[in-house]
């Protein structure tokens, strides 16, 4: 091998391992989020991104159906699934990205762009469904797993909770 | 200096890139699969985002620049062309044919789905990209198909050789993923109050519905320790030679259990299953073979 090929066979390895030494420190530390700070933009940008949070913090859901529903002029409401282009029902416990997604666009404050282009999006997507349809709110039925005492004394598993947000009218996408 | 450059510059047999490069390609497999119902809702245009909106969103959550391949090609049907080359990719990748190419390809597929859609990611899409560009940049051992390497599986001594670097780098990406995880484990109230597999057992993931977790919990609080333990103890055993069965063992036990017990999880337990690959020696140099057995 020549001596080139060695060099640049070391560079390579000290620039990446140092960039993946880097990441053991955590983000929710002073360093972590330091480090963080000055990587990430290249980091995500070329795929060497350092977030290893898998279950870092336990899932409290037990169920999570979402839905829209919508108005036409008369009051009248109907039911539509969440999913684009669609507009059908989806099951987030069988296809687990979606449980992600609708959890961070709608609590994480930096999904903001997302929340909104889908909200655009959804209304856009009803008023090509029935042109009738004026205004729309997407719900959350959340199951919340209740705690373990409280599951021994015979609670149940989970505390429904419904969360709307909305409404939204329909093609315009500005809150009422 | 010279253990350092010893480090990533030693010679191994290529076989080891190979064996690494196929289970690395029938992982991306299975990734571009499972991602086909999605396509639409989440890369394409008439899905949940614009691109335009998805490259700001991208840069709000990251800071990085959105690279996407979705910024260019947002129909459904360019979407789904856009996956099933990827699948053709990994299907020439695991084969060895033009192995730098389509390893290039599946990861600029990839990452571009990280970038077209952030928040849709899972924990194992960063694993994946990682390991991708670190092997776009080792040898790929290209000249054993599937085939040819299990033919040649017994064959004791290669004359070829090619430094172990990629392997190492891997490994050490394996050693962050799992410490990291666990550092952060520490500051949560359930794994510190050993409620965290019960929990995990009840919520959305748990495949056997019930309360029945909850008779278990005098069990599942010890196993939540013992997750902590394991996780740091996993990279640690794979590393050492003698203990590397030991640690194939637990960690394949240990993810196989939570495929078994979770659903929607598979994925994960397979990439992390596919990432001991840069571990694993069947073909040990003499000098290290005797040491072994030492």
């Amino acid at each position: 091998m020549s001596l080139n090929r060695k060099v640049i066979i070391i560079l390579f390895s000290t620039v990446i391992s140092a960039n993946i030494l880097m990441g053991i420190a955590p983000l929710n530390t002073n360093l972590g989020q330091s480090i963080s700070k000055s990587l990430d933009p290249l980091r995500w940008t070329i795929g060497l991104g350092q977030k290893w949070d898998m279950f870092h913090s336990i899932p409290t859901h037990h169920s999570l159906i979402v839905y829209l529903t919508a108005n036409d002029v008369s009051g009248k409401e109907y039911r539509y699934g969440a999913e684009l282009p669609t507009l059908s029902e989806i099951s987030p416990r069988k296809l687990i990205r979606y449980h992600y997604t609708f959890l961070r666009l709608f609590n994480d404050p930096l999904n903001k762009s997302f929340k909104q282009s889908y909200i655009k999006s959804i209304s856009q997507a009803l008023l090509k469904t029935d042109p009738s349809l004026i205004q729309f709110t997407i719900n959350f039925d959340h199951g919340r797993i209740n705690s373990l005492e409280s599951i021994r004394k015979g609670a149940g598993i989970a505390t429904a909770r419904t969360e709307k947000f909305g409404p939204y009218k329909v093609q315009g996408a500005i809150k009422r | 200096m010279n253990s350092f450059s010893q480090l990533w510059l030693k010679d191994i047999d290529p076989r080891r890139y190979a064996m690494t490069r196929i289970g690395f390609a029938l992982l991306l497999l299975f990734h571009f699969i499972h991602l086909f119902p999605y396509r639409k809702t989440i890369l394409s245009n008439e899905g949940i985002t614009e691109s335009s909106v998805a490259q700001i969103g991208f840069h709000e959550l990251t800071g990085g620049t959105s690279i996407s391949l979705f910024n260019h090609f947002q129909s459904p049907f360019e979407v789904t062309i856009i996956l099933m080359i990827a699948i053709i990719a990994s299907l020439t990748l695991a084969w060895g044919k033009w192995a730098r190419t389509s390893l290039f390809i599946c990861l600029f597929i990839q990452l571009s789905i990280i970038h077209r859609a952030p928040s849709s990611t899972t924990g194992w899409d960063s694993i994946l990209t990682n390991l991708g560009f670190i092997l776009l940049f080792s040898p790929l051992g290209k000249q054993w198909a599937p085939w040819n390497l299990l033919k040649q599986w017994n064959k004791k001594h290669i004359n070829l050789k090619v430094p172990q670097y990629g392997l190492v780098l891997i490994q050490l990406q394996v050693f962050i993923i799992y410490w990291q995880t666990v550092i952060q484990k520490l500051g949560d109230q359930y794994w510190a109050k050993g409620e965290s597999i019960t929990y995990f057992l009840l919520s959305h993931h748990g495949r056997f519905t019930g309360s029945w977790p909850v008779s278990w919990h005098e069990l599942f609080d010890k196993i939540n320790y013992l997750v902590l333990i394991i996780e740091l103890a996993i990279p640690v055993l794979l590393w050492i030679r003698n203990t590397r069965k030991l640690g194939l063992w637990i960690g394949i036990g240990f993810h196989l259990s939570i495929a078994i017990l979770g659903i929607n999880l598979a994925l994960f337990s397979f990439t992390m299953i596919i990432s001991y690959l840069a571990f694993v020696d069947p073909w040990p140099a003499p000098s290290r073979l005797k040491e072994s057995i030492k």
